[in-house]
């Protein structure tokens, strides 16, 4: 995510998607699996895990 | 000016598939001992000191957490050094078990930056652990490197800096607090939600909720907001650790040198008596007020009828640490993008901050979900990014997610990271430790962080190290342990 950016949507119908106008663009190493890693990761977040997560204290 | 010697201990989140916080000491114990990598398993506990006060007193007892109590009711985790499971790493680092908690201490350092890679390299440590234990008992392990359970637990991410013990209590308490109250700006980790008082969807502080007074020397229970434990590491007569509690866990390593630069230029201007003077009504109520402040414009209140911002505590002190110190270039560093930072900050586009803050990160993340995705800050799920982004998994972590992405500044590079795994680049007190855990295990019969008493010949010898030495790199080539000895100043 850039600034001003959001987490992409899935793209509708015959909308151009950046970097299409340009022809096909290489695949992007440093973003595993491409896209949006973090969306991907967000998706995949149990919604419970901070509910069943009980600590002891500490210092 | 003198260099100050730093350290920070980080007790780490800890979750095992089908385990509650009741059994949460004997998992993280059995954790720690499952660490695969080299160790040497003791600690000398003969100089610890939890109950001594800085203001010269001994408390009688420490205060405990009621709930944690009752976890304890009718359980025997065994005797106190196994339930801690120390080691001693080939860095000079220590991990063990604290209160249930994986926690690794660092090694002492100089620079900030080495100390940010040594910090980093803990959640390799803690990682390969839990993924040992997970092997061994067949459950899922989570870690997390967060301060807060959102069910009102909270465990520490710790700072030690050695300071003489002449600049005294009242100097330095008046030096530093103002700058842990403001400091959270520029460092918090930021949190969904509050723990105490009244809701609030987001601060920047995971720990301002567990604060009740402003000095004492808990760390438990009746938090403080600067702690006035008294347990050195060092000759007692000489120096003072200063024990700071209230900060973060950091996930980016330019917090965490920012978190460290700031108080180190603290102490600085402590010492040379130029620090800026900020009398705070109420530093518990200044540390929450200013966490909670999502306009980042709040303000704190002063002794008297005035007040002040955080953004003004702090540009005083960039302003007298440049007209009055000889800064060298980490803190030159450190002052020139703390400028930037807080300049940024007072326009209010704290997204234009979100690769160098966490709260800004988790904030912007948190937003743009919401946003986009639908939802709200009281949302189950909303805590439950927040948890994630602290998990030190890189293939889980969503702060991993934003270093892959390339949306963090200055993330540190693996190799890095373990490379300061790889002994002590600075010759601080720690490369001791760090040679005689990896060239002399046999001989060593137990250490911490000021001796190492090593077993030799049928008598145990004693070396102290001292905080403010620097140790040669040749101490590392020494092959014979009673050369190694001697050159450390005892005679085998």
């Amino acid at each position: 995510m850039t600034d001003g950016d959001r987490l992409p949507k899935p793209a509708s119908p015959g909308t151009k998607r950046l970097g299409e106008e340009g022809g096909p663009s290489a695949p992007d190493i440093k973003r595993p699996g491409g896209g949006n890693e973090l969306l991907k990761r967000m998706k995949k977040v149990d919604p419970d895990q901070a509910k069943k997560y009980r600590q002891r204290s500490g210092e | 000016m003198r260099r100050i010697l730093a350290g920070i201990e980080t007790e780490y989140g800890l979750l095992v598939e089908g385990r509650g916080a009741e059994d949460q000491i004997d998992e993280a114990m059995a954790l720690v001992r499952s660490y695969p990598g080299e160790r040497l398993s003791t600690w000398d506990y003969r100089y610890e000191s939890p109950r001594a006060d800085l203001r010269g007193f001994q408390l009688e007892r420490l205060a405990v957490d009621p709930v944690d109590m009752q976890f304890d009711e009718g359980r025997n985790h065994g005797a106190p050094a196994d339930v801690r499971a120390d080691q001693i790493l080939p860095n000079g680092a220590r991990f063990y078990n604290d209160h249930g908690h994986p926690e690794y201490a660092t090694p002492e350092c100089y620079s900030l930056r080495e100390l940010a890679l040594h910090d980093r390299f803990g959640e390799v440590v803690v990682l390969e652990a839990a993924r040992a234990y997970s092997d061994e008992c067949g459950r899922l392990i989570s870690i997390y490197k967060n301060n807060t359970d959102f069910h009102g637990a909270s465990y520490g991410t710790h700072e030690s800096y050695l300071v003489p013990r002449n600049l005294g209590f009242e100097a330095l308490y008046a030096a530093v607090t103002p700058m842990l109250v403001a400091r959270q700006l520029l460092t918090g980790a930021g949190k969904v939600g509050s723990e105490s008082g009244s809701w609030c969807d987001f601060q920047l502080s995971q720990r301002a909720d567990f604060f009740t007074e402003a000095a004492n020397a808990e760390t438990l229970f009746r938090r403080p907001v600067f702690n006035t434990r008294d347990e050195c590491h060092a000759d007692p007569g000489q120096w003072i650790r200063l024990h700071v509690i209230s900060g973060d866990a950091n996930m980016m390593p330019s917090c965490t040198i920012r978190k460290v630069g700031l108080v180190k230029l603290a102490i600085h201007l402590a010492e040379t008596g130029q620090v800026p003077v900020w009398k705070l009504r109420d530093p518990v109520r200044a540390f929450q007020a200013v966490s909670r402040d999502m306009a980042l414009v709040g303000r704190i209140d002063l002794e008297g009828r005035s007040w002040t911002t955080a953004h003004e505590i702090l540009e005083s002190y960039m302003a007298a640490a440049e007209q009055t110190l000889h800064l060298d270039e980490e803190l030159c560093d450190l002052v020139t993008e703390c400028r930037g930072l807080i300049e940024t900050l007072s326009t209010g586009k704290w997204q234009s901050v979100k690769d160098r803050i966490d709260w800004a990160a988790k904030r912007n993340m948190l937003e743009q979900y919401i946003g986009e995705e639908g939802g709200t800050w009281k949302d189950s799920s909303t805590r439950a990014f927040d948890l994630e982004y602290h998990n030190a998994d890189p293939d889980e972590g969503l702060y991993h997610a934003l270093v892959d992405m390339e949306e963090v500044s200055g993330p540190l590079s693996p190799e890095d990271v373990r490379a300061s795994a790889a002994g002590n680049r600075e010759g601080t007190r720690a490369r001791v430790r760090a040679t005689a855990v990896t060239k002399f295990k046999e001989y060593v019969h137990t250490a911490c962080w000021r001796s190492i008493t090593f077993k030799m010949d049928g008598r145990l010898v004693e070396v102290d190290l001292q905080p403010d030495m620097i140790y040669p790199g040749h101490l590392e080539d020494v092959d014979d342990v009673g050369t190694f000895v001697n050159m450390l100043g005892v005679k085998p």
